[in-house]
């Protein structure tokens, strides 16, 4: 077992073989002096020398070059090895690429989304300002925005962000594109320059003189192909010309919003004093040395002052600060990180397995290596060996792992719903890279150690003269083997109690009944450009006559006129029922705000509880009229027919005192924010009586809703003309059936769903291979007692049930623990399910079951092969 | 023959050098002359002896050159060098007042 070695140093391998060969003659000449014959003397040379090759090995363990010769020895004969068994070679290599892939593709989006700082100078001093109301944080007024830019001293460029959709022509033909209003001090904040051109003047946030646009860089690249010509050029936005003043660098995107323009943001002096308004987004820049809590406390310093002021405006109102990165991707960070953890389960259970696969063969190779260690391997040396060898293997595993995680992450990130920030950009870069080569050696090294250890006790146990271990019952000293099986199926339960609660929680929400009837239902918006349709009536009269041509179009049931259909977004406003006393505490119920067209009911299905629907008496001169529904009704009359009560809401009449309306209808409750969300208090107002600043608060927008005979999305052109028709320029735009919209509601949860199911069904099959594996090598190496056993009169099925047996108590003992890890580990998803507790009685029972049945099968094929053992076979093979 | 003793961990180092403080030696004469001084009591193994003159080289205090031995074959000569020699010095200070102490002490007792 000479290892040829190229690397050797030739001069000081032929120098010590001469000294040692020296060493030799001058024992063989005195030994022959001695009066033996040359023969002799040569022999008894060698019997006092001892083992040459040993203290060759010795000596060449202390040049310096030794160390590293020797690992890449260890590599070659791993590879060696490894060759030699080429599909578990392959098997462990796939296992690896898998789990390493899967692990960095999902860090890699976790690296993007949650734990990379904005690509800003200073990113954590980039705050977010929001309004607090009663425990929930909102937008900002026009009024407060402007105070608090006065008044603080810790947060500088304090900047309004609005993120409109605009009606933008390049051309002839409108487009709708994402843009965002801004103060001119937005750029300051997120410290960024144009590549062209240049940012806003303070000058431009003024009423007249905020016709300029700054544009991204893609526009530039696919409007202007990138030629300097654009700076200067006109665009139409909202029909109304805006000039191109400057543009931004690429995947320029501070706030993960995708906005595509920015346009100056430019308040008249009145709108600078009004606080009722709340509608802004707040960003600014921590002053040098101050912190976010010393900030917390001037602002609320400053909320105070503004609640005394503005005693009705900001009643209850106070100032909440926080990292914008963090209340960026607060919302995403559950799911994320549960993947991540699904993925490093998976991880180490294919790590289980691996080192189970390597235990097995390191069995078979206890023979190779006694000899190993016989020739002068040190025990130090062969648990390097084992090592190097499963680190190697790991090392290769993981390179493939990388080309996985590069096509998993591309697959990840055009596949995750929910528009997680920046997750476009998530990709291999360094820090990735640098996470798959821990994890990488990592499981290389976990993989390899306990082969290693156990190669250690070979020495104690001298197995080269252990020709055979087969009456020896080796079963229970393979504790090693039985822990990794025992904890593989614990890990696999608490993975399967995990994916199989998210599956329930996702059948749940299937089956959750949004409160309307979305079949055949198409929606989309309508913007009118506020340049022109700044008038009521013509606004109502543009909208009424693209309905009543849709209504005619052949295929469509019915249409009706919307703000904001449901799970479409929206605003709230607060309501006051006739009675209660507007300072008194709790007395507002924030209800979310819809006004509708009266044939919209009907169209939804939705069920009416009490009273009537709008109707055409309801109109802009009649009594105003409003229709609740049923949660709002408990809030606002509790154990009292809603109906013909007066409430108070979003207008107030020339004196200032809040207009009253009386409810002349209860309709069924809504899941409109969100399927997960539950019902929330909701009302309608008929768009007959809009209050005049509910256009303002919508846009200029309706939501058209149309239901159709059969599926009418192939309409959705020709409602596209009738709307270019009526109103020229204006696009019909963001159309989906609701079905869509109740999926895409979901769509988050149903994504970690899936992927954590893909991920246990994984788990399930490697824990199988496991305890298949353990069996079939315990069933090899005792088949020579199962055979005395069999001769001495044992039945088949005895030794069926022996076999099953000690599979079935393996099983159940790490059941036990999975589904106490479970009951622990689950807590931590609570967040993620949906009217499912985390300790499901029916989930674990069903879950520990089917993991017990299919451990079942994989013990029963072992022990049917030990069963079916020809006793005379088996001694022959001894 | 008396029953030989392994020397004791590091002991080996100092025999070296005292022997080769006397004269540069080979490997087989060394291993010959602690057997022979210690009447046969301290045996040499081979798979220590070649360890320990590398290591000894290593650390400076000893040198090698290539040389006829007088038995006439060609064979590694090692010398005791400057360094060597003070290091020898100083462990065999340490091992006098060892065995010295030890002495002491079974007398005593």
């Amino acid at each position: 077992m000479r290892i040829n070695d190229p690397f050797r140093n030739s001069k000081q391998e032929a120098d010590l073989d001469a000294e040692v060969n020296a060493h030799l003659e001058h024992e063989i000449a005195d030994n022959i002096a001695k009066g033996m014959s040359p023969a002799e003397a040569r022999r008894q040379a060698l019997i006092a020398f001892g083992g040459v090759q040993q203290t060759k090995e010795s000596v060449r363990a202390l040049s310096p070059a030794a160390a590293w010769e020797s690992v890449l020895q260890d590599i070659r004969f791993g590879a060696r090895i490894l060759l030699k068994t080429p599909v578990t070679t392959v098997l462990m290599l796939l296992i690896f690429a898998l789990g390493i892939g899967g692990t960095t593709a999902l860090f890699s989006v976790v690296n993007r989304v949650l734990l990379r700082p904005l690509p800003f100078s200073n990113p954590d001093r980039i705050v977010w300002l929001s309004e607090t109301w009663r425990g929930r944080n909102g937008n900002v007024s026009v009024g407060n925005w402007n105070d608090w830019r006065d008044q603080t001293k810790s947060v500088s460029n304090i900047t309004a962000v609005e993120f409109p959709n605009f009606n933008v022509a390049f051309g002839s033909l409108p487009e709708r594109i994402q843009g965002a209003r801004v103060s001119p001090d937005f750029f300051k904040v997120f410290d960024a320059s144009p590549i062209a051109g240049r940012i806003f003047s303070p000058e431009e946030a003024q009423p007249g003189r905020n016709n300029v646009v700054i544009i991204s860089d893609s526009i530039w690249r696919d409007r202007f192909d990138r030629s300097q010509s654009a700076l200067g050029k006109t665009i139409e936005i909202d029909r109304l010309p805006y000039t191109i003043i400057g543009v931004m660098p690429p995947r320029y995107d501070p706030t993960g919003t995708l906005e595509q323009l920015w346009v100056p943001t430019a308040f008249t002096p009145e709108q600078l004093k009004e606080h009722d308004d709340h509608s802004l987004y707040v960003v600014g820049r921590l002053n040098p040395g101050i912190t976010i809590s010393q900030a917390q406390s001037e602002l609320d310093i400053i909320a105070s002052r503004l609640r005394t002021l503005f005693p009705k405006e900001d009643k209850d109102r106070g100032i909440h600060i926080e990292s914008l990165h963090n209340s960026l991707v607060e919302t995403y960070r559950p799911s994320l990180l549960l993947m991540l953890a699904a993925t490093f389960f998976l991880l180490l259970i294919a790590c289980a397995n691996i080192a189970n696969l390597q235990l097995a063969r390191s069995a078979s190779r206890q023979r190779e290596i006694a000899m190993r260690a016989s020739l002068g391997a040190t025990p130090l040396r062969i648990f390097r060996q084992l090592l190097v060898e499963n680190v190697f293997l790991s090392v290769i595993g993981g390179t493939l792992g990388i080309a996985v995680a590069y096509f998993a992450a591309k697959w990840l990130t055009t596949r995750m719903p929910g528009g997680v920030p920046w997750i476009a950009e998530a990709t291999l870069e360094p820090s990735t890279l640098i996470f798959a080569l821990v994890v990488t050696l990592a499981c290389g090294i976990l993989c390899g150690i306990v082969p290693a250890l156990r190669s250690r006790s070979l020495f104690l146990s001298s197995a080269i003269s252990e020709t055979s271990n087969a009456t020896s019952g080796r079963a229970s000293k393979d504790w090693v083997r039985t822990t990794i099986v025992v904890a593989q199926t614990a890990l696999t339960l608490m993975l399967l109690v995990g994916a199989a609660l998210l599956l329930k929680s996702a059948a749940k929400l299937n089956h959750t009944d949004a409160g309307f009837d979305g079949t055949n239902v198409i929606a989309g918006r309508i913007p009118l450009p506020e340049a022109e349709y700044k008038d009521p009536t013509k606004i109502r009269q543009t909208f009424y006559s693209i309905l009543e041509d849709v209504e005619r179009i052949p295929g469509v049931e019915s249409a009706a006129l919307d703000s904001r259909v449901p799970l479409g977004g929206g605003h709230s406003n607060g309501l006051l029922p006739e009675g209660r006393d507007f300072n008194a505490p709790d007395s507002l119920i924030q209800g979310r705000f819809q006004m509708v067209t009266p044939e919209f009911f009907s169209l939804l299905k939705i069920p009416l509880k009490a009273g009537r629907l709008f109707g055409p008496q309801d109109t802009p001169t009649s009594q105003r009229v409003m229709i609740v529904n049923e949660t709002i009704a408990r809030l606002a009359w509790p154990g009292q027919s809603p109906i013909g009560k007066r409430i108070a809401c979003c207008e107030r009449d020339d004196a200032g005192t809040p207009v009253f309306k009386e409810v002349i209808g209860v309709v069924g409750d809504l899941r409109s924010e969100g399927i997960r969300e539950g019902a929330a208090p909701e009302f309608y107002l008929p768009i007959e009586q809009a209050p005049n600043d509910a256009w303002r608060w919508n846009h200029y927008s309706l939501d058209l809703v149309v239901r159709g005979t059969t599926d009418p999305m192939p309409l959705a052109n020709q409602i596209r003309q009738i709307v270019a028709s009526k109103a020229p320029g204006v696009p019909f735009t963001g159309v989906s059936t609701m079905a869509e919209r109740i999926t895409r509601s979901v769509a988050q949860e149903h994504f970690t769903t899936m992927l954590l199911s893909v991920f246990s069904a994984i788990a399930l099959l490697l824990a199988c291979i496991g305890i298949y594996g353990v069996l079939s090598y315990t069933v090899s190496q005792r088949s020579r007692e199962i055979a005395i056993r069999m001769a001495v009169g044992a039945q088949r099925s005895d030794v069926l049930r022996m076999i099953v047996t000690q599979g079935m108590k393996l099983t159940l003992i790490g059941l036990g623990i999975g589904l106490l890890g479970a009951l622990l580990a689950t807590r931590l998803i609570a967040s993620q399910l949906f009217q499912v507790t985390p300790n499901d009685p029916t989930v674990l029972t069903a879950v520990a079951v089917l993991l017990a049945a299919i451990a079942l099968v994989a013990s029963y094929l072992p022990a049917r092969r030990a069963s079916a053992l020809d006793p005379l076979v088996a001694f022959r093979a001894e | 023959m008396a029953e030989s003793i392994d020397l004791l961990q590091g002991t080996l180092d100092l025999l070296i050098l005292k022997i080769l403080a006397l004269e540069p030696s080979h490997g087989w004469a060394i291993a010959h002359r602690i057997q022979q001084i210690s009447s046969n009591v301290l045996q040499v193994g081979q798979g220590s002896l070649y360890p320990a003159l590398h290591r000894l080289e290593k650390q400076g205090w000893i040198t090698s050159e290539w040389s006829i031995s007088s038995a006439g074959r060609r064979a590694k000569f090692y010398a005791l060098s400057k360094e060597g020699r003070k290091h020898m010095d100083r462990e065999l200070n340490e091992w006098k007042r060892y065995s010295a102490a030890i002495a002491a002490i079974l007398q005593h007792t």
